[in-house]
């Protein structure tokens, strides 16, 4: 067995002895020289009861009195470098007594000077030749000094010993171990007898122990040096040639931060000593102690000095990372040293930035830090990264078309100091860098990152980039659209001072040549968005700039307070009468029979109480009665029933309806919803469906003239359903009506969305609008269907409307309108008032209500876009709906109002007997094709009021 | 009416016939246009005052009139129009009615009224014959003026075109008797009771 001294005081159980070998304390005797003494000197035995030759160079024996409290430096002898042979012994004298005539003692291999008690002492062998200054009781040997002590021996009334302490001896006997110091159970009372002294030395003749089991030899690198900040492992070992290595301790004092880990027992342990990144910067002496899996476990020690030092500070700003460009000059390539100071913290990285910038707006101070897992940096760190260079490219609906990020990659992060100031926010507006307001790009051609210009001040996307990963403030951000669900928040500075077109209600309009860089998108990575509407404000924020699914974003770094939320639902302006009708369009978001009953009467409540019911409600996105089930349904008379019930239930008409269920799956929208369009009418005001027999999924209506009069073919029909143009997409729905004793086509549209379209803050610039393709030859085929009417019948009354999913200025709406001469009343209305719907903060017009040449130039057509979804973040659709008044009986209509009156009469008379200007001519009302004073009498019998008079 | 008077109504208006509205025939009743006095006689320089009148309506049933717009002839070297003083007939409650005159060429004056009234109070109230208006004619030299009538529209309460025969007239203006100048003025204040004894005297045309 190895040498074991038991230390009861400590909380660790066994302890003691270096290297391997067994060498042990054989004999004690402290009488030498005493009365009674049988030698003159005092003198300690030592023995390698081991099967290996054991050197004892630099090694000592050492002495402290039984109970005293002096330490074992007091007493302390050198050894010789001599090696011990398995069975070798080695006779150390000390001290001589007063007695005179007592035998010397053999030959001494070495000699001192410690004077031992004859009755009770402590004797330790020590693997090192500094005295211990500890003597295991009133001064408590520390595990390092414990880890020195090869072995132990307390005799008589000694404190510390092995277990128990051997006999008290007296001036004529010798502690001697048992089996002539072969035996060790680490119990110096049972390992030792009192007995006459026997002193033997290296010349003694061996004595093998025979088969000794051996100890534990440890392996550990003298020193470790590691960057503050980094931290970093190095590989530990302890080998027993004959047993199992079975743990391994940190026996020095605890160091947060510095631990083993990978440790796997064996014949030889392995394991890793690591020093974390946390670690401060100083000298650690670290002290391993590994034990073996004997019946009496021994183990061996090792210090490794750990050395956590700072690197240097590198010349790389991240200015210089960043660039003036969009990707940035070092990508790929390695940095160290990047100074910094923490800003933001995400879960897998952190932002830092360069609280000491340059003047050069164009190039980033701040970057993001990619760490995958949680980093340790903490806002307000002074860090020095190191790493690599690369330009990530996020995923998301822009998919490739994003654009990058610039990161710092596999990094290593040094904190230097914490709790430091933030650099400065960059004000973004008034007193800071004015926001772009018209250019997003105008200078690439295809790849902003390889072509054009950085114009940083210019465009707005090379002003954000120009500000990626950099702290900003938001001063008195107003909302332009609602928080999406995605906690985005699309948002003007400075309350929208110098910003572009805004709505009345505090968006802002697209414009073909403008999709408003000011729109600044405020994100929740880092704090809670506040949920709001449009044109809401809020307090000033500062934010962080990222970018992903083809969009900055500002990542707010606490929650802006709410401002101002107000924002009223408004009502349809438009009114009937008698004479005029009212038609809507309204995309109702994937409604199904399925949907929960709420839905259906919160879509009833708009179109009763936003709405004012429409004399015929076109809906746009109705799906079957099981919705995104996806089986073989495609009716749809449940969810139009739903529908219609609810309407009824909130006060309005009893509506009827007609649609063309389409062929399972062959429409697009959600898998399994067989979106479709359809019409809802009031009979109730006069609206009449007329139905012709015929139609179906994949029968194509046609106009015709039947007894001079234009006619479908088949109501409900679809426009050329096998048309590649309809590919997945929605077939358009005509429908033939008559309200006021007059005819009207109206045909409802759903085009091909706006999806895989490239952002307008993507990669490519000016973006694709792969999606449009498909759109412009929906129009087409709209558009020629109504000029075959229009060659029947140049008066027809036609209304073509729905989801057009283009903007009014779209090269789809040009399309639709030339050649068929539809007007787009969505163009009447102001230009700030052009939107039915919010992206990403921009108001846009994607539905269209338009008109045949004839309603145009007679129905005196109002449009209204009843803003009471597109701007909430409590959205019931995500659109709009388009509501008109269209005058359809326009006899004796003559003046700009809408009444009849003397004035109308008066107009007529005088153009009395002159031809009528066309067939339907107001100033003609029994269109006879002239005007005369029967006209003028006929139109005193359509006066709104008695006599005529005006109100 | 007589079937000849009607033959020569369509063919000296063919024109006006074209406009008939279908089937307007069938409720067209014998209503006739004509001059009162159909022929009259004054001095150069003395005003004359001839109505227009039609006769021949139902009264107290449909049809009644709704609008006419005749068209007036009358020599200019002889004769030249004064002013028009409008009936009641077509403004049977006496709160307006739409109407008024326009020369189309020397000796051409267009006459039109246009009534506000409802087709049963017009059917109620209008009577079967009436004075459409007055022509107040001054003369000017020595002659006879034919005075010829022919509509551009006539049509019932429901401005259905109705039928009418149209009887023409004439004026003689002949040497003057020297008078003394005030006996113009007195001429006038006739005129002016005459327009007194209409419900409501409208001597303000209106011109379209």
């Amino acid at each position: 067995l190895g040498v074991a001294v038991a230390m009861l005081l400590l909380a660790f159980a066994t302890q003691a002895a270096h290297a391997a070998g067994n060498v042990v304390i054989s004999q004690v005797y402290g009488g030498g020289g005493n009365s009674g003494g049988v030698f003159s000197n005092d003198f300690i035995e030592l023995f390698n009861r081991s099967a290996v030759p054991v050197s004892l160079a630099g090694w000592s024996v050492q002495y402290a009195s039984a109970a005293g409290t002096g330490s074992f430096s007091a007493n302390v002898t050198a050894l010789p470098a001599v090696t011990l042979q398995p069975g070798q012994y080695l006779l150390v004298q000390q001290a001589a007594g007063t007695g005179t005539g007592q035998p010397a003692l053999p030959t001494p291999d070495t000699s001192g000077t410690i004077a031992m008690s004859a009755t009770g002492g402590k004797v330790v062998l020590v693997s090192s030749a500094t005295g211990l200054v500890c003597n295991g009781s009133s001064t408590v040997c520390s595990a390092i000094q414990l880890a020195q002590i090869v072995d132990l021996l307390g005799y008589g009334t000694a404190n510390f010993d092995e277990t128990t302490a051997a006999p008290a001896l007296t001036n004529s006997t010798a502690a001697r171990r048992a089996a002539a110091g072969c035996t060790d159970t680490d119990n110096n009372g049972l390992d030792f007898t009192a007995g006459a002294p026997t002193p033997r030395n290296a010349a003694t003749a061996l004595n093998p122990c025979g088969v000794v089991n051996q100890g534990v030899s440890a392996s550990c690198p003298a020193s470790f040096a590691v960057t503050l900040g980094v931290g970093g492992a190095t590989a530990v070992s302890a080998t027993d040639p004959d047993g199992t290595v079975a743990s391994a301790t940190i026996v020095s004092p605890t160091v947060a931060g510095i631990s083993l880990f990978n440790v796997v027992p064996g014949s030889t342990l392995t394991g890793q000593l690591e020093v974390s990144s946390s670690v401060a910067a100083g000298n650690y002496p670290v002290q391993l102690w590994f034990q073996n899996a004997d019946t009496t476990p021994v183990g061996a020690g090792c210090t490794i000095n750990v050395n956590v030092a700072s690197p240097p500070v590198g010349s790389t700003r991240i200015r210089d990372i960043q660039g003036r460009a969009h990707l940035s000059p070092l990508n790929g390539q390695s940095v160290s040293g990047v100074a910094g100071i923490v800003t933001a913290v995400r879960s897998n990285g952190f932002w830092f930035q360069d609280p000491a910038p340059d003047a050069d707006v164009a190039t980033s101070e701040g970057i993001f830090v990619f760490t995958s897992a949680t980093p340790t940096a903490v806002v307000g760190d002074s860090v020095l990264v190191a790493g690599t260079v690369a330009e990530f490219r996020p995923g998301g609906s822009g998919g490739l078309s994003n654009l990058t990020i610039t990161q710092i990659v596999s990094p290593t992060t040094t904190p230097i100091s914490s709790g430091n100031a933030l650099p400065p926010p960059v004000v973004l507006g008034a007193g800071g860098r004015p926001v772009p307001t018209q250019l997003i790009d105008d200078d690439s051609s295809f790849d902003v990152e390889t072509s054009g210009s950085f114009d940083a001040t210019t465009d707005g996307i090379d002003f954000l980039e120009s500000l990626e990963g950099m702290r900003v403030q938001v001063t008195a951000p107003i909302a332009t659209g609602p928080t999406s669900r995605f906690g985005e928040l699309s948002v003007l500075v400075d309350g929208g001072a110098g910003a572009g077109l805004r709505t009345p209600r505090g968006g802002i309009i697209i414009r073909s040549s403008d999709f408003n860089p000011e729109r600044l998108i405020l994100d929740d990575t880092l704090a809670p968005v506040p949920r709001v509407d449009t044109g809401n404000s809020l307090s000033t924020v500062v934010a962080v700039v990222d970018y992903s699914f083809g969009n900055f974003k500002l990542f707010v770094s606490a929650t802006p307070a709410v401002v101002d939320a107000t924002l009223a639902p408004e009502t349809s302006s438009v009114s009937g009468s008698s004479r005029r009708l009212t038609i809507a369009s309204y995309n109702v978001e994937n409604l199904d029979a399925n949907d929960l009953p709420g839905r259906f009467t919160a879509i009833a409540g708009q179109v009763v109480e936003r709405l004012r019911s429409p004399d015929i409600l076109t809906v746009v996105e109705i799906q079957d009665n099981n919705g995104a089930t996806n089986d073989s349904v495609v009716d749809a008379s449940q969810t139009y029933a739903a529908l219609i019930g609810a309407i009824q239930a909130a006060g309005g008409p009893t509506y009827q309806y007609r649609d063309i269920p389409p062929v399972d799956d062959q429409d697009g929208g959600e898998p399994g919803g067989n979106i479709r369009v359809g019409f809802l009418f009031n009979t109730a005001r006069g609206v009449a469906f007329v139905d012709r027999l015929g139609g179906g999924p994949l029968v194509a209506v046609a106009p015709q003239l039947v007894a001079g009069a234009l006619q479908l073919s088949v109501s409900p029909g679809r426009i050329d359903p096998t048309s590649t143009a309809w590919n997945s997409s929605r077939k358009p729905l005509v429908g033939e009506f008559t309200f006021a004793g007059e005819k009207l086509f109206v045909i409802v549209n759903h085009f091909n969305s706006k999806g895989g379209d490239d952002p307008l803050y993507g990669r490519i610039q000016p973006p694709v609008r792969s999606s449009e393709v498909q759109r412009v030859s929906q129009a087409a085929k709209v558009g020629a269907f109504v000029q075959g009417m229009l060659a029947l019948d140049a008066n027809a009354r036609i209304v073509v409307l729905g989801d057009i999913n283009d903007f009014q200025f779209s090269d789809v709406l040009t399309v639709l309108k030339t050649g068929s001469g539809l007007s787009n009343l969505v163009d009447t209305l102001p230009e700030a008032e052009r939107y039915t719907y919010v992206f990403d903060g921009n108001a846009q017009a994607l539905d269209h209500l338009l008109v045949s040449p004839t309603l145009a130039a007679t129905a005196r057509t109002v449009a209204d876009v009843v803003h009471i979804n597109s701007e909430y973040a409590a959205q019931i659709s995500d659109h709009d709906p388009i509501v008109a008044g269209l005058t359809l009986a326009t006899a004796c209509l003559v003046d700009a109002d809408d009444d009849i009156d003397r004035k109308d009469v008066s107009l007529v008379i005088a153009a009395r007997n002159q031809p009528a200007s066309s067939p339907i001519d107001p100033r003609d009302p029994d269109r006879n094709g002239v005007i005369n004073v029967l006209d003028a009498r006929q139109c005193t019998l359509r006066c709104d009021r008695a006599q005529c008079v005006s109100p | 009416m007589e079937k000849n008077s009607m033959n020569r109504y369509l063919r000296g208006w063919l024109w006006v016939a074209a406009l008939l509205v279908t089937g307007a025939g069938d409720r067209a009743q014998a209503a006739m246009l004509s001059f009162s006095p159909a022929t009259a006689s004054a001095a150069v320089g003395a005003g004359i005052a001839i109505d227009v009148r039609i006769s021949g309506l139902l009264g107290g049933q449909a049809p009644s009139l709704g609008t006419f717009d005749l068209q007036v002839g009358f020599d200019p070297v002889i004769v030249s129009l004064a002013s028009v003083v409008f009936g009641a007939g077509l403004d049977v409650l006496g709160l307006g009615s739409d109407r008024g005159y326009a020369f189309s060429a020397a000796g051409s004056v267009g006459v039109f009224e246009v009534s506000f009234d409802s087709p049963g109070d017009l059917d109620a109230l209008q009577g079967d014959a009436f004075t459409l208006f007055t022509l107040m004619f001054d003369t000017l030299s020595e002659g006879t003026s034919a005075l010829t009538l022919s509509v551009n529209g006539l049509g019932d309460a429901l401005g259905s075109s109705l039928a009418a025969t149209v009887t023409p007239g004439s004026v003689s203006v002949t040497t003057p008797v020297p008078l003394p100048a005030a006996d113009w003025l007195l001429f006038a204040s006739l005129g002016g009771l005459a327009g007194l004894r209409r419900r409501r005297p409208m001597l303000l045309p209106t011109s379209p």
